[in-house]
This record gives C-alpha cells, sequence and structure tokens, in this order.
C-alpha cells in the first residue's frame, strides 16, 4: 500500500530468477542469517534501501520486488497475497534457504502472514508493518476508489520511481489494488489460523492508520501466541520513516532476542 | 523461597509486586534538587508537592504506594528542562500524612486541585502513572478546565480495564507482602510518621479491592487531547484500551474526517513495572505530546 518515502539510491546488488512465468528480481546485502524483506504494494525493493545499510550489518539481507513490482514480472496481470507468498517461497528454494526471519511493510506484512501459516515452521522471527489479517470496509473504500491521479503526491512518486516500466505498469498495478476491494478469500485470516504461526512477531502499527483500524493489529496481536506490540503515537500508514521512530534499533534488538527470552504474554 | 511460600502463593506474590512495585532505583539517575518544596492544605488535610524546572506547568501523579522519587526520579530531570514540573504525593504516600479521610479518587482529584489553587495555577498538563492515571482521569472529569493536556500511563479508567488476573490479584494483597521491598524503603526514607505503614497499606488495599468505573460516558466527554501509554504486556485489558481510545475520539478513519487529537502508544515487549524504565521512549512521548 501506500508509502511516504522512498530512497531514489541506485543499487547494483539486483538479479532475477525465473519462478514459474516470472521473472522475479532481488537483491542481496550483507552475510548471516537470512532475513527477508518485502515491500508494500505498489513499492519496490528501494522502500528498504533506508534500512538496508544497518541490518545487513547484522543479516544475510534478500530484498524481493513483488510479482508485478519494480523489476518484476507478472505475465497473468493477478495479484494475491497468497500467489505473492508461492513466489517468495520459490525464490527461497532457489536460493536452498531453509529457515529465516522476514519483515513486511503492509502487502508485505499479509504476504508473511500466508507464507507464516502454511509453513510455520521456516519462519523464525517477523516483523509485521501495518499488515492486516482482513480488509475491513474502510479499505476497501479506499482500495475501490484508488486511481493514480487521485493519489497523494508521494505515493504517486513512489509508484513512478518503483514502476521501472512505466505507465503501463502503473496502470496495471492499480487495477490489481481496485480488485482487492472485491476480494474476500485471499485476506481472510481467523484467530485460529493466526494462532498456529510459531514465530516470534513484533506487531508494529500506527494509531491513526487509515487503512487498518487499531483493533486489526490488536487481535493480530492477540492470536499470535508468541507476540509483541508496537503502537506508535501519531503514527499513519507505515509510519517507520520518521526519524523520531526507532524502527531499526527496535526491530533489530526484536530479531536479535534469543529464543530462550521470547516473549509471549503474561 | 520454598519455606515461605507454597508455588501458587510465590506466583501470586510476584505477580503483585511486579503490578505494584515500580523500578528506578534513585541512585542511577542524575539527582536534581526541586526549586521548590512544601505542604498544600487541601480537604482537611496537606499534600505534599515538589517543583523542578521552568515553563508550563505539568502536574506528575504517581502509581500506588510510590514516592515521587521511586515513580519520577528518572524522568523529572528531562522534564523539567522545558517546564515546571509539579510532582505530588497522594494521600498517605510518601511526605504527605497519613489521613483517616475515606480515600476516592473524587477526593484525591480535589487534593491536586487544592495544590494548584495554593500554587496559583490556572491550568496544567498533567500525567498519571497506574493509580495515579485513575486520579488524573478522575481531575480530568471533575476539573476539566483546569487541564490541558492528559497523559494517562499503564492505567485504566474501570475495573474491567484490567485483565481479570491482575484484578484478582488487587484484591489477594496483603500488607505482609511489601516487607523489604523498595516500596517501603523509599516510604521510610520520607515518611513523616513512618508507624502509619502498615494502616497505610490497609487503606489502599481496601480501596484496591472495590471495582471502580468512572463511566464511558464522562471519558467520551473529556475535551482535553489524551495520550495513552502502554505496555504491550502490562496488565491492561487490550480489547479496553482500544475502546478508550476510541472514546477519546482515537482509532476513526482519517482520510474522511478530522486527524484525533489523542493519541496511543504501546511499547513492545513490557510490563507495568518495566515500562517506567523506559526513561528516553516514555520522555520522546511526553515531550512531542505536549508540545
Amino acid at each position: 500500500m501506500a508509502k511516504r518515502y522512498t530512497s531514489k539510491q541506485a543499487t547494483i546488488h539486483g538479479r532475477s530468477v525465473q519462478i514459474n512465468n516470472i521473472e522475479l528480481y532481488y537483491e542481496e546485502y550483507g552475510a548471516g542469517k537470512p532475513l527477508v524483506l518485502l515491500h508494500g504494494f505498489g513499492g519496490c525493493t528501494q522502500n528498504w534501501h533506508p534500512f538496508t545499510t544497518a541490518l545487513s550489518e547484522r543479516y544475510r539481507l534478500i530484498v524481493v520486488d513483488l510479482r508485478g513490482h519494480g523489476h518484476s514480472t507478472n505475465p497473468a496481470h493477478t495479484f494475491t497475497h497468497r500467489e505473492a507468498a508461492s513466489d517468495v517461497f520459490l525464490l527461497l528454494e532457489k536460493l536452498g534457504i531453509d529457515r529465516f526471519s522476514a519483515m513486511g511493510m503492509s502487502t508485505g506484512g499479509m504476504i508473511l502472514l500466508h507464507m507464516a501459516t502454511s509453513q510455520p515452521s521456516r519462519i523464525d522471527s517477523m516483523v509485521l508493518i501495518s499488515a492486516a489479517s482482513h480488509f475491513p470496509d474502510q479499505a476497501r473504500t479506499i482500495m475501490r476508489r484508488a486511481s493514480f491521479n487521485t493519489m497523494p503526491r508521494e505515493v504517486k512518486e513512489m509508484y513512478r520511481e518503483c514502476a521501472k516500466r512505466g505507465d503501463e505498469q502503473i496502470h496495471q498495478l492499480i487495477k490489481q489494488f481496485n480488485a482487492f476491494a472485491e476480494n474476500s478469500d485471499d485476506m481472510n485470516f481467523s484467530t485460529q489460523s493466526l494462532s498456529t504461526i510459531t514465530a516470534r512477531t513484533l506487531v508494529v502499527h500506527g494509531d491513526r492508520d487509515n487503512f487498518f483500524p487499531i483493533e486489526i493489529p490488536v487481535s493480530i496481536y492477540r492470536s499470535i501466541p508468541k507476540a509483541a506490540l508496537w503502537i506508535i503515537p501519531g503514527g499513519d500508514h507505515v509510519p517507520i520513516y520518521d526519524f523520531t521512530v526507532p524502527f531499526t534499533s527496535t526491530a533489530l534488538r526484536f530479531l536479535d532476542e534469543s529464543e530462550a527470552n521470547s516473549i509471549s504474554r503474561a | 523461597m520454598k519455606n515461605l511460600f507454597k508455588t501458587d502463593n510465590l506466583l501470586k506474590a510476584v505477580l503483585i509486586i511486579s503490578i505494584v512495585m515500580v523500578t528506578g532505583s534513585p541512585s542511577n539517575g542524575q539527582q536534581i534538587k526541586p526549586t521548590r518544596t512544601g505542604y498544600a492544605a487541601a480537604n482537611g488535610t496537606k499534600v505534599y508537592y515538589e517543583v523542578y524546572g521552568e515553563g508550563r506547568p505539568l502536574i506528575l501523579l504517581h502509581g500506588a504506594y510510590m514516592t515521587i522519587g521511586l515513580n519520577w526520579g528518572q524522568l523529572i530531570p528531562e522534564l523539567s528542562k522545558t517546564r515546571k514540573v509539579i510532582a505530588i504525593e497522594l494521600q498517605g504516600h510518601g511526605h504527605t500524612p497519613f489521613s483517616d479521610r475515606k480515600l476516592s479518587r473524587a477526593t484525591l482529584a480535589s487534593d491536586v486541585e487544592g495544590v494548584m489553587d495554593y500554587l496559583k495555577i490556572d491550568s496544567a498538563d498533567m500525567a498519571g502513572y497506574s493509580f495515579g492515571g485513575q486520579v488524573a482521569y478522575q481531575f480530568a472529569i471533575q476539573s476539566p478546565k483546569r487541564l490541558r493536556k492528559l497523559v494517562i500511563i499503564s492505567s485504566t479508567y474501570k475495573s474491567s480495564g484490567w485483565m481479570p488476573e491482575v484484578t484478582s490479584a488487587f484484591k489477594k494483597m496483603k500488607p505482609e507482602f511489601f516487607t523489604n521491598t523498595p516500596l517501603k524503603a523509599a516510604y521510610d526514607a520520607v515518611a513523616p510518621d513512618k508507624t502509619k505503614w502498615t494502616k497505610f497499606l490497609e487503606q489502599m488495599i481496601a480501596s484496591a479491592g472495590e471495582p471502580y468505573d468512572m463511566g464511558d460516558s464522562n471519558i467520551a466527554n473529556i475535551t482535553s487531547p489524551v495520550l495513552l501509554i502502554s505496555g504491550d504486556n502490562d496488565g491492561l485489558d487490550k480489547i479496553e484500551l482500544i475502546k478508550t481510545y476510541q472514546l477519546l475520539g482515537g482509532a476513526v478513519c482519517a482520510d474522511f474526517g478530522a486527524m484525533p487529537k489523542s493519541q496511543l502508544a504501546i511499547v513492545p515487549s513490557q510490563g507495568h513495572r518495566s515500562l517506567m524504565t523506559q526513561t528516553q521512549t516514555i520522555f520522546g512521548f511526553l515531550d512531542s505530546f505536549l508540545k
């Protein structure tokens, strides 16, 4: 979904692999335990660039362009979070990665919910930023109405910067975003299914998120057995770029905690 | 320990102590001296206060069984750099003498107003932790004109805002749980009459066992902006906390209306007690909200 900021930094770290009929682009940085980073809808790997330097000092980063985003292709022009989760699993298979940690912004976090419920043992710990278990009416209204011309300026800039193939790519992405409004199957996680997640999970959310109201992250936090909750006062959707929000240090502290010290609710 | 407690009693005691005790060893903060201290007469008793710094007034209300130093020792040096901090000790706590006067949130909130009258402060920001947060809610309800912005830290305006384990732990508290705790040491260091310790505990414990509810409609009528701060494992029922935030005008879809003026902060991996050790985090929230 919408993001406020993208880096203009160019990269030389990327390469593409064939996943079914899709060319999936990803970048790698650093060494160590794998940490998969998934951007939000309309975005690309660049959304993570403000954080990659600090994160790559401790982890081997796998930063992905989701299907149809950035350099990645999507000949079928369909996007569900379930399909995108399968793409990421196939990429990790090619890279020989079994267990990993992960972070996802919005759509990226919702893809992680699919991954963490379908193959729980693969994910040790994860950070979900402004994600949802289902789409509430207010989000569907925004999804249904969305058009490139009416998007906020900074969201338009992000789409332009990330859509490497230009206007046609943007057009396809907006159509897929509009289609979310009518889809009730893709994002429809029950408390029961979230309770099967074994990953230690940090749920991060702004107190005034315009897509997903605060009761959604609270319910995700309550449903996932080993979860911690971080609500950012004054924060809106994906509130991690503000310099007053200690995102990297808080996320690293959470990811680094050993299993022995893992947090669970009393 | 086995000799002292049966296992379930031990667990209960640990839970209770973690609910009522806040850390903050006063020794590891840079201690600063108040610019003014004293007692204000209020409602037939006298109430102790300390004043630090200069600027817009901010009143601090401590948690149950605590003192100014134990609760706010780490934060006052930061907060008083740009504002006038007025820290108060509630009935029977710290320097404020024990009183047979029935302990009620309404009377305590009125005591706070008495200190404001005495110090000639028309209106102020207010931050309350735990029990102090309950008194601060009551103050917002009964003296709205004298309140600018309100900060509620790990607290709720009704019993059902706590998780059931916490409510039942409140009921099982006993004076002997407090022997050899930092709470007792802090009390002994400043109390005008140390022999009142047990009577003071009994009065507080009796009050903590009584269900309370200040009313959803009263909370919805609070006009001051409110910042709610909680730890994700602090014993507050998070569903109730979100409802409180909604009553205060938060959790709306800002695309279709005005941005809420109230805020909600939840700090990951923190309990009721450990939350107050996150000095820089708490200070950051207060400093940006109270601007």
